[in-house]
């Protein structure tokens, strides 16, 4: 017992001062993704993100594109769509107060 | 055992339908006295027992292993019932009502024909995995008749009542209600009631694409993402002949490695926390974290998902100098915590003699992983059946004879060790080249089996492809749904006080289990 009360001594802090100062997250870290209205063609199919989101958190109509970062697993498939036009970002702050605000709507023109 | 030596008892000869995998089709009543004449005679070991409906007609497949390979056995049902083999082999018992509640095929002599994973006032006669019920119906479930928690033979008498406890746990416990029939501290008995959040995961794989499918696999059980979505990925790779780049195969064990670490420091910590060493479980948990932050590093997923994909992994190692560095101020720290810990009086009297599990019943319930090996049951599929780059490299398999949570503790420190050692010899032998092969249309009626040793062992998937060549049939045998079982014999006989230290030196995962 003396031997973790000495440990526990000469440990120092590993506590952060999160959130007063901001915790970074290493680069490539798939936390948030972000869709970039200026990346989407306007003359092609969005279908092809709606496909390759496994929980439905992008759905495509004929006049727009929802992100629902509500039902998003951070698998970075997005990403990998040819045009480009979603990103995973490391920002991992994500609350928000009304479930709402984590959709993104794109409307087409 | 080998393809030889079934041929000699059984008087017919396993087709090899690849390497590490021998097939047999049967009639389903030979299953009866075919299986439990290798498990006792043969020495094989059960693995699992499931249903998948083909063309017309429905089929049982016993997986098992028979040392060198895994043997399979199908048999194509004539009517919607077959022959229990719980009478002879316990470890059947689950697999064989998952069947009758799932596909709605009868066990014939099951001596516990009753319902296990659909929850009570699901409607008889609807079967879930069943081609006609469709993956998007929602079904109502009845109000529930009886009260009072489901107890199968319990233990009756003067001043003997049963203890619920659970579902709903303190902490961040998984919903599991163990039913304790006690007469004041010594445990009787124990029910265990499970699968309050089955989520028909094999039935989700169904339809999805394999781009996306290993993301599924990774979400049959969190802590253990990267061994479900590895033998997922095997599974496929093996079915479709997909040869996968050496340097994957290598990149592969780093992560799986990785996984391990985590699982087993943090059941370490949990252990202290049991045992009221704050500061143990402080220092334990944030060697934990620290592995945790090394994987998103490497990986950006601290839990290593969208890692594995099938044909090879999605990610390469950027800068292994991170990783090697990291890696070595881990295992320091995990020594010097360690050695204190196999010092500490206090811990050690509440885990020796702890959960005990014989070695007859780890392998009369087929047991797996750490468990297994704490009892003495020497078997560990990377050495026994090789798999990603294994094969090339020296490490022992961790065996302790005891079969208590001591036995179990020192196998879990054992396996943190070897598992350095693993990534460094994995990391020094890496190859240049791509990480990822081309993955080419499945052809419908492949099939094959894929498996990987995760953090509580063997974690066995079986994959085959349907018309138009998507997932028709996946079966998700994790090593948690094989392990629950025997966790109420090692607790009969014990104290309630225990219970703390016997739960978690089986660290098994809830979500895992209830598939």
């Amino acid at each position: 017992m003396l031997g973790w009360f000495y440990r526990g001594l000469t440990s120092r802090r590993v506590t952060t001062r999160y959130p007063i100062v901001p915790e970074s997250m290493p680069e490539g870290f798939r936390a948030r993704p972000v869709v970039h209205p200026e990346r989407l063609d306007p003359e092609a199919s969005w279908e092809p993100y709606a496909r390759a989101c496994l929980p439905g958190a992008i759905q495509v109509t004929e006049e727009e594109l929802t992100l629902d970062l509500g039902r998003c697993i951070c698998c970075g498939l997005c990403a990998q769509v040819p045009g480009g036009a979603f990103t995973m970002e490391p920002d991992f702050e994500l609350a928000v107060r009304n479930c709402q605000d984590l959709v993104t709507v794109v409307r087409r023109g | 055992m080998n393809a030889r030596a079934i041929e000699e008892r059984l008087g017919r000869a396993p087709e090899r339908a690849r390497s590490g995998e021998l097939w047999l089709r049967l009639r389903p009543e030979q299953l009866v006295y075919i299986v439990p004449d290798l498990v006792e005679g043969g020495g094989a070991r059960f693995v699992t027992e499931f249903a998948a409906e083909l063309s017309e007609r429905f089929a049982i497949y016993v997986i098992l292993d028979v040392g060198d390979d895994y043997l399979v056995l199908e048999a194509p049902l004539e009517a919607e019932r077959f022959s229990s083999l719980v009478v002879r082999l316990p470890a059947a018992e689950w697999p064989e009502r998952e069947i009758r509640d799932l596909f709605g095929l009868t066990p014939a002599a099951h001596p516990n024909p009753t319902r296990l994973v659909l929850p009570e006032g699901w409607p008889e006669g609807l079967y879930p995995m069943r081609k006609s019920f469709p993956r998007e119906r929602e079904v109502e479930l009845a109000p529930p008749e009886r009260s009072g928690p489901r107890m199968h033979e319990p233990v009756e008498g003067d001043g003997i009542f049963h203890m619920p406890y659970g579902p709903i746990r303190s902490g961040i416990f998984e919903s599991a209600q163990f039913v304790v029939d006690t007469p004041g501290e010594k445990i009787l008995g124990l029910h265990l009631n499970m699968f309050f959040k089955h989520r028909g995961m094999e039935k989700i794989f169904e339809g999805v694409s394999l781009e996306q499918a290993p993301l599924v696999a990774e979400r049959v059980s969190g802590t253990d993402s990267f061994a479900q979505s590895l033998a997922f990925c095997q599974a496929v790779e093996r079915a479709l002949e997909i040869e996968v780049p050496p340097r994957a195969l290598h990149l592969r064990i780093v992560f799986a490695e990785l996984e391990r670490i985590y699982n087993h420091v943090d059941h370490i910590a949990k252990h202290c926390e049991g045992a009221s060493l704050n500061v143990a479980n402080a220092r334990f948990s944030i060697l934990k974290e620290r592995v945790l932050r090394l994987n998103a590093a490497l990986t950006g997923s601290r839990y290593l998902r969208g890692v594995n994909q099938v044909g090879g992994l999605r990610q390469d190692l950027a800068d292994p100098g991170v990783l090697l560095d990291e890696l070595s101020s881990l295992e320091k720290d995990f020594g010097a915590e360690t050695r204190l810990l196999k010092r500490t009086d206090s811990f050690l009297d509440r885990i020796i003699t702890a959960g005990p599990l014989s070695r007859e019943d780890a392998v009369a319930y087929g047991a797996v992983g750490p468990i297994a090996r704490g009892s003495g049951v020497d078997l560990d599929s990377r050495r026994d059946h090789p798999y990603a780059a294994y094969p090339e490299l020296a490490f022992a398999v961790a065996t302790a004879a005891d079969g208590d949570a001591d036995a179990r503790f020192n196998v879990r420190t054992e396996e943190i060790h070897n598992a350095f050692d693993l990534i460094r010899q994995a990391v020094d032998r890496m190859p240049e080249g791509s990480i990822s092969a081309e993955v080419p249309v499945p052809e419908p009626g492949s099939r094959a089996l894929g498996w990987a040793e995760g953090a509580r062992g063997e974690e066995m998937y079986f994959v085959r492809f349907g018309e138009k060549g998507l997932l028709d049939r996946v079966k998700v045998r994790t090593a948690s749904f094989v392990n629950w079982p025997l966790f109420p014999r090692t607790i009969e006989g014990q104290i309630l006080t225990d219970f703390v230290f016997m739960e978690q030196s089986f660290a098994l995962s809830q979500g895992g289990c209830d598939g």
